[in-house]
């Protein structure tokens, strides 16, 4: 199904938090949704590879590690059996967009992806995906060709659909009371 | 000149004085019809298949800066019993797709099959904008059988009531599949915020004119006759407008920033002149007295409201007498007349503030290209903890005082019902779903993340701190936002018994350029759009009025 990119971003969000993941974090994770799918990749995939096994901090995929990287804290990082390391790609490229930073994301076999705020460069991010251990360094800048944003991504509809059933556990059951009173306004309209 | 002084956010930011704003030429509807005024836009309407008693479809295409933008409208027939304007309705009197360029015969034969259910269809990205619309079935029908008897409607009425179909959502931005606002807010003429719902509701304002008039005519071909334009230019559209707003404050701080500092910079250019020209000064006290009429004729139902619109018309005497005298004379009189309006209430104040915007076009409507916002926050991970705290306690010290294990400050919890995603209000210690709260409770997570950047040490940066503390992103993001863009947050506790929604709601609604509030409950509210805008051959038309911009809080006028 074809779908915007802020119905992307919409739906991560929701997703990431009716897995139990922390506000500001569902919406770093949204973010990089919406940076994937707009660079062509299953940026909602990612999300749920991510997401849906619930949220453990000393697992869940987070942009700290490149954050840490952008400040000087440390000069690299290790993710071992990441969820996605899609997403992680992701969160790198926001990351690398709110901070001017480039990163590398490496694997056991060589295969290095490296991401700016604009892009990636090097090995397609999903040669990465199997990747029991990947290692975030920083990186000299990229050159990459940018194809602007696109009119529309086209979204596997079981994703769609499982990253829906997360959502729904955001909203709140429907009652005859909450009908009523909860939004202020009558239930009918003929003035 | 004078240096240039904003008024604090600590002032601007609350929801006593947001829900006191009144629109003015920097809202959106306004820079809308300049531009459409400007370019002399030309509306056509290639297609009208509507039958005899009013259903059917058609198309409104406009050509702006460059592009083209048609109007699908649907009108379908409705039981009354289905006419509510919830989000939670599933059917609508009529039924509207704003379109990239010209539709296809096979693109209405598609949107007419989707548009009539509103969100439970999927459309593309040639579409830009999705809405509905319901009649007053009142006015519609006063309309038309006064019309088709040969005579003019009711004036009174359609001052009263001021639109013939009222709006009860207008998705834009990606929703349900409809073109992203970033596929082309960069064109020429659609970069302010809410263009295409803007240009979508004017176009749907048209179809209601069309509308009354076609059934007029049809009921009855030889008595009927056309609407005075004056009738037809006091006719807007109506909106009902829900909580579904309020959040929308919240979830983007730097556009609401942005809003926010041309508006102040807008006041602050004003009250820098020294000397006004007498022309300025002239407008200002011509329209301070149709502001007056239009204020009187300002009248609803709601206790609270109407309490202050009495309170309003009381004041705008005085602060009348005050300008037509002496008084005005001396050197920078619109300064002195901000500060001399901290006398009266705050809706007065502001409607003073909407008031000298006004005459001042050539200072304040280059402002109005700074009101979106293409970015959203980002987290700057160096700085440190000590940096961040410093910011909280300056930008957030309201929120730090308050109380959060008390029930007062904890009493309203914001969700969204599986019912249509309806955006709703709850009673926390009454009502279930509490723990599915939306993160509206900013101040409540500012307070919580002080406490823990005051337990860290002061040179750890940001970035360990929120890898150890992840669950402090939220608040850490919106407090570190709040030292670049000090307009971006609303400085009240809005979990709290005192939040009133409907202040959230007019705020933003005056951005858009809407006036006659008419608050049906704390959080929920009608309002009248475009009401005395020009119509479409008006600004077609540069001669056919003397100033295409001049209906800021309009009347309406005796022949």
């Amino acid at each position: 199904m074809i779908c915007s990119l802020n119905e992307v971003g919409g739906l991560a969000r929701k997703a990431a938090v009716g897995a139990g993941y922390p506000a500001g974090l569902a919406q770093s994770v949204a973010a990089a949704a919406v940076w994937l799918c707009a660079l062509g990749r299953d940026g909602l995939g990612a999300v749920l590879d991510a997401v849906e096994d619930g949220y453990t901090p000393a697992v869940a995929c987070s942009p700290s590690p490149y954050e840490m990287i952008a400040a000087g804290d440390i000069r690299e990082a290790i993710v071992d059996s990441p969820r996605s390391a899609l997403l992680l790609v992701g969160l790198a490229g926001i990351t690398g967009r709110a901070t001017g930073s480039c990163f590398a994301l490496s694997n056991d076999d060589g295969t290095t992806v490296r991401v700016d705020g604009t892009g990636f460069s090097g090995s397609a991010p999903e040669q990465l995906a199997h990747a029991s251990r990947i290692v975030v360094t920083t990186s000299p800048a990229i050159a990459h060709s940018s194809s602007g944003t696109p009119h529309g991504v086209d979204i596997d509809e079981s994703t769609w659909a499982a990253l829906q059933v997360l959502a729904q556990r955001t909203y709140v059951p429907a009652t005859d009371e909450s009908r009523l009173r909860g939004a202020g306004a009558g239930l009918t309209d003929n003035d | 000149m004078n240096s240039l002084t904003l008024r604090a956010p600590d002032q601007v930011m609350r929801l006593e004085r947001m829900g006191s704003f009144f629109p003015t030429r920097l809202s959106f509807m306004r820079t809308l019809i300049r531009r459409l005024a400007d370019e002399q836009a030309v509306v056509s309407r290639p297609v009208w298949e509507i039958s005899d008693d009013g259903f059917g479809r058609a198309v409104y295409s406009v050509w702006l800066s460059g592009y083209q933008y048609s109007l699908v409208a649907f009108s379908t027939p409705l039981d009354p019993s289905q006419r509510t304007d919830r989000v939670i309705a599933e059917a609508w009197d009529s039924t509207y797709v704003l379109f990239d360029g010209t539709p296809t015969t096979a693109d209405l034969d598609r949107l007419q099959l989707a548009a009539p259910t509103q969100e439970a269809a999927r459309y593309r990205p040639s579409e830009l904008s999705l809405s509905r619309a319901n009649r007053s079935v009142r006015l519609f029908d006063h309309v038309v059988d006064s019309l088709s008897a040969g005579h003019q409607p009711d004036e009174e009425m359609i001052a009263s009531v001021g639109y013939l179909m009222r709006t009860t959502a207008v998705y834009g931005n990606g929703k349900f599949g409809i073109a992203d606002r970033s596929n082309f807010a960069d064109r020429p003429g659609m970069a302010d915020p809410f263009r295409a719902e803007m240009l979508s509701v004017w176009l749907t304002r048209e179809f209601t004119h069309d509308l009354v008039e076609h059934v007029a005519r049809r009921r009855s071909p030889d008595t009927f006759v056309a609407l005075e334009p004056r009738l037809r230019r006091h006719l807007g559209i109506g909106n009902s407008t829900g909580l579904g707003m309020a959040p929308y404050l919240v979830s983007h701080p730097i556009l609401i920033n942005n809003w926010m500092t041309a508006r102040e910079t807008a006041l602050a250019r004003v009250r820098a002149i020294e000397t006004p020209s007498r022309a300025s000064t002239e407008a200002v006290r011509a329209l301070l007295g149709r502001a007056r009429r239009h204020v009187d004729q300002w009248n609803v139902a709601d206790q609270r409201q109407s309490e202050r619109i009495a309170v309003l018309r009381r004041e705008l005497v005085e602060v009348h007498a005050l300008v037509d005298s002496p008084w005005l004379d001396g050197d920078s009189p619109w300064d002195r007349l901000v500060v001399e309006s901290s006398r009266w209430s705050i809706e007065t104040q502001e409607l003073i503030v909407a008031l000298l915007l006004e005459p001042h076009g050539e200072l304040v409507d280059e402002l109005a290209t700074q009101m979106s916002s293409p970015i959203s926050p980002t987290l700057d991970p160096s700085m440190t903890v000590g940096e961040l705290a410093d910011i909280v306690r300056d930008g957030f010290d309201w929120a730090l005082e308050l109380d959060f294990d008390s029930v007062p400050e904890t009493i309203q919890f914001w969700y969204v019902s599986e019912e249509k995603l309806e955006p709703r209000l709850g009673l926390r210690y009454e009502e279930a779903g509490a723990e599915l709260e939306q993160p509206l409770d900013i101040a409540r997570r500012v307070k919580a993340l002080v406490a823990d950047l005051e337990n860290s040490d002061s040179t750890e940066s940001l970035a360990v701190f929120l890898d150890r503390l992840p669950g402090h992103r939220f608040a850490a993001l919106r407090a570190q936002n709040l030292s670049r863009f000090p307009y971006a947050e609303i400085r009240d506790n809005l979990i709290g018994e005192g939040c009133l929604p409907i202040d959230m709601l007019r705020s933003k609604l005056s951005f858009f350029g809407a006036s006659k509030f008419d608050p049906k409950s704390d959080r929920w509210t009608r309002i009248t759009l475009y009401q005395g805008a020009p119509v479409a051959s008006d600004v077609a038309n540069a001669d056919a009025l003397a100033n295409p911009d001049d209906w800021w809080l309009p009347v309406l006028e005796e022949s």
